[in-house]
């Protein structure tokens, strides 16, 4: 089973630095064998330009895969059309999607939320490889039954993506939720936290999808009495990964496992 | 007050309109409301020139016809305290054509439990979807504002941002759940046209 630290980009600190920390980070998790890990998730929140930085060590021929981890929170669909065909251009493949955390939950509290799109709708248009949903559209279409009647242009063509989504298990609702984007084509899901008790977990192996449990560093010493504690309830519910998000280089959970 | 009396700083005569109607229910713009700004802008110094109730102030036809009491004062006025939501401001501003003051700050469309205790529940965003959500509007009551929900910030059943409520997507699917609709459950909604919104100046 995969262990996955998820990665802010950086705020204030030379992004150099960063890298070079970074490339610490991923030599120690190849030194290490009792964990495998071949892939850092780069999570775009308020630092340093993520797609920039995924680019970097990408082109810095890392040993692992690089996957680059964005929300719904800070940019309208024009933005995300705009990173998609970044993405694309520059071969970055593997992104992982969120809603992500409310600005009145952050430190820019007074920001505007925008949530122009959610995730299901930006799966539905990232699987369907175009974004034509998003210019010429009647809000009451049901996009579960594909019923548009748009122009076949290759302008708008976003390409393959390796598609990761953030859910979570704790609810009938949110069952209902991982049909729909299993029925859309999402590739992974990454649930947050343990919280499933509705078999979801099940459910997404069923359908051939990955599955993966995310949480925090800081749930180490609290939730759970240790990493391995953390470990070893992943690897019981038979998940493809563990992904913990690295709070600070300083905690870096993953020096102590 | 301060930020009233901020925007009334430079204006020596000012007349107030409050609104018989939606403001009164809110207790921000009946008759004492009225008063009670009449007291405070006269201990600020200013001058009153008028005041008056308007039964509602946002229709053009009634204020045509109440503004006809105060039409001598009106043209004495430097400027409006208006005690309404912000449609009832921008109307008399543009009627009378006189510097007007926001003297409240509108929030919501809202159900009225009790006087003094309001839930929003439309945003009025001209497109409704009440019909496929279990009749709940996941825009006005989810605070991310999200059509195909839940997020994954949600807490069991609580709101990642007001935690002392539940996710309004459980009450939705609940309701549907109950109703019978299970297309509804499956339904993906396309992103919202916020060009209706926009284009729009009178409907």
């Amino acid at each position: 089973m995969n262990i996955i630290p998820e990665i802010e980009s950086p705020l204030s600190e030379n992004y150099k630095n960063f890298l070079h920390e970074l490339k610490v980070l991923s030599d120690e998790l190849g030194k290490n064998k009792s964990i495998k890990s071949d892939n850092i998730i780069i999570e775009q929140n308020f630092g340093f330009n993520a797609i920039l930085l995924c680019k970097t060590l990408s082109d810095e021929n890392f040993n692992t895969a690089i996957t680059y981890s964005f929300n719904m929170r800070d940019k309208n669909r024009i933005s995300l059309f705009s990173d998609l065909i970044t993405l694309n251009q520059i071969g970055l493949k593997n992104i992982i999607i969120s809603e992500g955390l409310h600005p009145m939950k952050t430190v820019f509290y007074s920001a505007k939320p925008v949530y122009d799109i959610d995730v299901v709708t930006f799966s539905s248009i990232i699987k369907s490889k175009s974004i034509n949903n998003l210019i010429e559209n009647s809000s009451i279409n049901d996009l579960s039954k594909n019923n548009g009647t748009y122009p076949n242009d290759n302008t708008y063509n976003v390409g393959d993506f390796n598609l990761g989504v953030k859910v979570t298990a704790s609810a009938p609702i949110d069952m209902a939720k991982i049909k729909k984007l299993v029925s859309i084509g999402a590739d992974s899901f990454i649930i947050n936290s343990f919280t499933d008790d509705i078999g979801a977990v099940k459910y997404i192996k069923k359908e051939g999808r990955k599955v993966f449990i995310h949480i925090n560093e800081l749930e180490i010493g609290k939730t759970f009495n240790s990493m391995k504690e953390a470990y070893d309830k992943a690897l019981r519910l038979e998940v493809d990964g563990l992904i913990i998000k690295i709070i600070s280089a300083k905690t870096n959970i993953l020096k102590k496992f | 007050m301060k930020e009233i009396k901020n925007a009334a700083e430079k204006y020596q005569n000012i007349g107030i309109v409050g609104c018989a109607s939606c403001a009164s229910i809110c207790l921000t713009g009946g008759s004492m409301q009225v008063k009670e700004m009449e007291q405070s802008l006269k201990e600020a110094g200013k001058n009153i020139t008028f005041t008056i109730s308007i039964d509602e102030p946002c229709d053009m036809r009634i204020l045509k016809e109440d503004i006809r009491f105060v039409e001598d004062e009106l043209k004495n006025t430097d400027a409006v305290v208006v005690l309404s939501c912000g449609t009832g401001v921008q109307t008399i501003g543009e009627f009378t054509g006189k510097k007007v003051i926001a003297g409240t700050d509108s929030k919501y469309i809202a159900k009225t439990e009790h006087i003094g205790e309001y839930s929003p529940l439309c945003r009025g965003c001209d497109e409704c979807r009440l019909n496929f959500t279990g009749g709940v509007c996941t825009i006005t009551l989810c605070p991310k504002g999200l059509l195909n929900g839940p997020c994954e910030g949600h807490n069991g059943i609580k709101c990642e941002v007001y935690e002392t409520s539940d996710c309004i997507f459980m009450t939705s699917y609940m309701n549907m759940k109950n109703f019978g609709e299970e297309e509804n459950i499956n339904r993906i909604f396309s992103p919202r046209d916020y060009s209706i919104k926009s284009i729009k100046k009178n409907i």
